[in-house]
């Protein structure tokens, strides 16, 4: 899990409904850097995923702002990856510093240095 | 111990703002606190240290941009029916890249923004403005002007970090 991803919303909970976000709707990892164990995420319009829905100059005006929600990582699941590479995210990371906590391999908060946050996999508190 | 500074005037430390509301971080409204004495009062927070101080409003030529290249590619793949409405294809992208960039610098010079709704916990990524631009169609769609919004968060000395190219509609 990385800067771009494609993500699922895994679960509820209050804040997220309140922004509009609810189980289920996909977004966009949108920050390279994890900050509290939580990645930004942006949410368009749910119709730019409709393949059949078709923008045309009148019904432009309707639609709905990027939403932006910091999102700890247990609450999402990657559906697609991203191409960004680790240029890509050291390039995206405040002061381009390393030791950012960046990415999420199998279970682990990582770092571009190959280092590891937590020391139980999943168990991000950890 | 050395406390550190609060978010608030980390971030917006030597950035620049039009001096307007809603273009500009929120000062601690004294007037719920009565009774906190007048040499206490600072600008974000009572006893906080940082000062408000005129910046000359700064030539678009000196604003410099950033991740917004890359987020071209996103643009593209996530919004691509829409951009098709406006008259662009994806070979357009050079161009819509620096469309965006030129519209975006001058929007931010001259104060055509808002702060992004100013939700608190989100405050440690930086001050988030959304500008409005004048974003013109192409092809089938010459003429016509697109009221569109790109959002980005501001750095010190200029700089802007680029959120989402094109994030909604001026409301």
């Amino acid at each position: 899990m990385k800067l771009f991803d494609k993500i699922k919303v895994i679960n509820d909970c209050e804040y997220y409904n309140k922004n509009g976000v609810y189980k289920g709707r996909i977004g966009r990892i949108n920050s390279a850097e994890i900050r509290d164990n939580c990645f930004e995420v942006i949410f368009i319009d749910e119709r730019f995923w409709d393949k059949n829905f078709k923008w045309t100059d009148e019904n432009m005006s309707t639609v709905k702002n990027d939403i932006f929600l910091e999102m700890p990582i247990e609450d999402l699941e990657v559906v697609e990856e991203s191409d960004a590479t680790d240029d890509d995210i050291l390039s995206s990371i405040p002061l381009h510093n390393k030791e950012w906590w960046c990415k999420v391999e199998d279970g682990y908060i990582m770092n571009l240095l190959g280092e590891k946050k937590n020391k139980i996999p999943y168990d991000y508190n950890s | 111990m050395i406390k550190p500074h609060c978010v608030t005037c980390t971030i917006v430390n030597k950035c620049w703002f039009k001096d307007e509301k809603d273009k500009k971080p929120d000062e601690f409204d004294y007037s719920k606190y009565p009774e906190i004495p007048l040499e206490k009062r600072g600008l974000y927070h009572p006893n906080c240290h940082d000062l408000k101080i005129p910046i000359s409003v700064p030539m678009s030529n000196k604003i410099e941009i950033f991740d917004l290249e890359r987020r071209m590619d996103y643009l593209f793949l996530d919004k691509k029916v829409w951009l098709n409405s406006m008259g662009y294809k994806e070979e357009d992208k050079k161009e819509v890249l620096e469309l965006l960039e030129k519209l975006s610098k001058v929007a931010y010079c001259q104060g055509n923004y808002k702060n992004n709704p100013p939700v608190e916990e989100k405050k440690k990524y930086g001050f988030r403005i959304r500008l409005n631009l004048h974003f013109p169609g192409k092809r089938e769609k010459l003429g016509r002007i697109y009221e569109i919004t790109s959002s980005y968060i501001v750095y010190p000395n200029g700089k802007l970090k680029n959120n989402t190219p094109i994030g909604g509609w001026k409301k």
